[in-house]
């Protein structure tokens, strides 16, 4: 394995690489730290950058987006009270806080700290199982692979919404998407109503755009500019904190990373729960739940080292077995298709030195925004004030360029519009976007195993029970069907009840402010 | 606050309808090539219409069955008989019950000019459009200011994309 990490470092240690790393790192924590914005749209916007471009520097590009866009939601939680991203919810209950007790700098430094930690321990955890994972992977048949596929979808569909048949249909939705133009296992064309343009079927990236970048505009120009409250200094001194508070932190810290790391490897969660359930934890079985909520540093650390370490984890389905989990991963499988790799357990077998290569590259990535959100912090926050009626046309002219650029045909642009009616349809009402995503993704993994089985087996269903693997997988995916949406509706109810909690000590404070003057 | 009834679930609930006979519809007379073992290729996408078809009903009768015991879901409305609205609010509020619709009829006009007038001056027509609508200024000087913005952009993006990343875009037949 080090062998290996040697060879990946000596990939990513090129000017090139090391040139787009940073402006992965830069533009995710640009459009994380942008409410509205999230690193899916820097993905978006810098994909026409990327065709012409050698595999590994685009991947180094990727990694860059994907760490610095789990870090860059904080700064506009802690400073203006706004989680940038859906990842950063829970930062803002205390970050906030303290950054109108004075302490900006010491909560900004915390975050920054502490999210470089998460990072590094679910990579940490990514390195040491991805290998294994996938080594044991090479052994699964179609009936496996299927189950597998089928589970992800089951969670997905149960985990990222309040309702089930709303979550199921939506998955069911995107695998039908996907199914449209010639079938994979023997190229037979369906669904396209005699379009000729169909018959190629649908790109997975034009359809991510619609969905994702045109919503983002019209929902960006429905909300107002972002009121610019800046506390009157957020300079950071060392990282903030000290030593003693660091050893009090070290329990909250550990569990953080580990819930992180674990909801991170779940398909169809990530951060954005991640944060959530790691701060209700730290609350409950902190010796001092009353201070959370008040401005306490424990209310940084538990959120902030859980968004990032759910990254390590979310990569681990992804380069192991070829199965993506959120929104992000399914790009990075899109982007990896594009330059004809096959995702999946072979990949760390035949295609090692890209795989450790990316290794390598999430490790510089977390040093990369530690040092450039400590230095660039004034940048960042002066970035906040582009008014977003000049920024979210640009960026729908990026993304279409994006779009365009995948085969050089108008009609992925049409597709755009299209996904991105559709996409804008499904928020009015309150379908989740994630199984669509994942539907369309994991709908022909599915299939094309499906049938392999069933030809393997001679049409026999029961093949699916017979093997061990695939019986498991079958009883994970009706256990989520059955528990996961109880579990999501009691997380929900949880945050909500923070979320008034933080709101409650706000009014407190701010009435006890006003009698005081 | 006013309430009125929350539709919400009956329209969800019959666009699912809607696109899983629509799926199922477009399977029809699609031949397939598989041998006689196994699911052919167009028996999954029928699958998923089937079930696609069982849960828009579920979520239609979410709304209906209460809906029938003379107990609809409600949800909350701003009580905007009570309060008056100065000009400002009033136009804002009209902004930004066309901004969807218009945004998307903007991107569909931009996307078919590309195709005939080329992607830098298709770009500049439409940011100048969409910078408008967004910011809600139809004054003469904010609409100059749009267009200069927009030209500006279109054209870095033009420099950027063809000529340093050799990329490809629309062009037309004066090639640009």
């Amino acid at each position: 394995m080090l062998e290996m990490f040697k060879i990946g470092f000596q990939q990513i240690l090129t000017p090139l690489c090391l040139g787009m790393t940073f402006v992965g790192v830069f533009s995710g924590c640009l459009f994380g730290c942008i409410p509205g914005l999230s690193g899916v749209t820097a993905f978006v916007i810098l994909l026409p950058l990327t065709y012409n471009m050698d595999a590994v520097a685009v991947f180094a590009m990727i990694m860059g987006i994907y760490v610095g866009g789990c870090s860059g939601g904080m700064i506009s939680a802690i400073l203006l009270n706004i989680p940038g991203t859906a990842s950063n919810v829970a930062t803002a209950f205390d970050g906030a806080k303290m950054a109108r007790n004075g302490e900006a700098g010491k909560a900004l430094g915390t975050g920054i700290f502490y999210s470089f930690l998460g990072g590094s321990v679910s990579f940490a955890v990514l390195f040491l199982i991805a290998g294994p994972i996938a080594r044991f992977a090479l052994s699964f048949g179609p009936a496996e692979y299927f189950m597998t596929a089928f589970f992800s979808l089951t969670m997905v569909a149960a985990l990222s919404g309040q309702n089930l048949m709303k979550g199921i249909a939506t998955a069911l939705l995107g695998m039908l998407c996907s199914f449209i133009g010639m079938s994979e296992v023997d190229g037979a064309v369906r669904m396209t109503f005699g379009f000729k343009s169909l018959m190629a079927g649908i790109d997975l990236m034009p359809a991510l755009i619609g969905l994702y970048a045109v919503g983002e505009v019209i929902n960006a120009s429905k909300s107002n500019d972002v009121q610019m409250k800046l506390p009157s200094s957020y300079k950071i001194k060392g990282f903030g904190f000290s030593l003693q508070e660091f050893k009090e932190q070290f329990g909250n810290f550990c569990r953080s990373a580990l819930i992180g790391t674990f909801i991170g490897v779940l398909p169809g969660i990530g951060g954005m729960t991640s944060n959530l359930v790691s701060y209700s934890l730290a609350k409950t079985m902190s010796k001092t739940p009353e201070k959370f909520g008040t401005g306490y540093i424990g209310g940084i650390v538990a959120p902030e080292t859980a968004n990032n370490a759910s990254v390590g984890g979310a990569l681990v389905p992804m380069l192991s077995l070829g199965i993506p989990g959120d929104t992000f991963t399914a790009m990075v499988l899109g982007a990896m298709m594009l330059h004809g790799f096959v995702p999946g357990p072979l990949m760390m077998e035949n295609n090692g030195d890209v795989v450790y290569a990316i290794f390598a590259s999430l490790i510089i990535a977390n040093f990369m925004t530690v040092a450039l959100q400590y230095f660039g912090m004034r940048g960042f926050v002066r970035m906040l004030a582009i008014p977003k009626h000049i920024l979210m046309p640009i960026i729908m002219v990026l993304s279409l360029i994006g779009a365009f650029a995948i085969n050089n045909r108008i009609f992925d642009c049409w597709v755009v519009l299209i996904f991105g009616a559709l996409g804008i349809f499904m928020l009015k009402y309150n379908f989740p976007l994630t199984p669509i995503v994942l539907g369309f993704v994991l709908g022909p993994i599915a299939e094309k195993n499906l049938r392999r089985a069933l030809m393997l087996s001679r049409n026999d269903w029961s093949t699916f029970v017979q093997r061990p693997i695939s019986l498991v997988m079958l009883i994970l995916a009706i256990i989520s069907l059955l528990f996961a949406p109880k579990l999501v509706g009691r997380e929900n109810k949880a945050a909500k009840k923070m979320q008034e909690e933080a709101d409650e000590n706000d009014r407190i404070a701010l009435a006890k402010k006003a009698n005081a003057e | 606050m006013k309430k009125k009834i929350d539709y919400t679930e009956l329209i969800a609930g019959l666009s699912c309808v809607a696109i899983s006979i629509l799926a199922y519809v477009s399977t029809l007379g699609n031949k397939s090539f598989a041998t006689t073992v196994g699911v052919k290729s167009t028996d999954i996408p029928r699958w998923c219409a089937y079930l696609m078809f069982a849960l828009g009903v579920g979520i239609t009768c979410k709304f209906i069955v209460p809906a029938l015991k003379h107990n609809p879901p409600m949800m909350e409305v701003e009580d905007s008989e009570g309060k008056a609205y100065t000009e400002e609010e009033k136009k804002k509020k009209i902004y930004q019950k066309i901004t969807g619709p218009v945004t998307l009829l903007l991107i569909a006009i931009y996307i078919f000019l590309m195709k005939y007038i080329g992607f830098t001056i298709s770009s500049v027509i439409y940011l100048t459009a969409q910078i408008t609508l967004l910011s809600m200024d139809t004054s003469k000087k904010a609409i100059v200011k749009h267009f200069i913005i927009a030209l500006v952009s279109s054209i870095v993006i033009y420099l950027l994309f063809v000529l340093a990343f050799k990329m490809i875009l629309p062009v037309n037949s004066l090639g640009f």
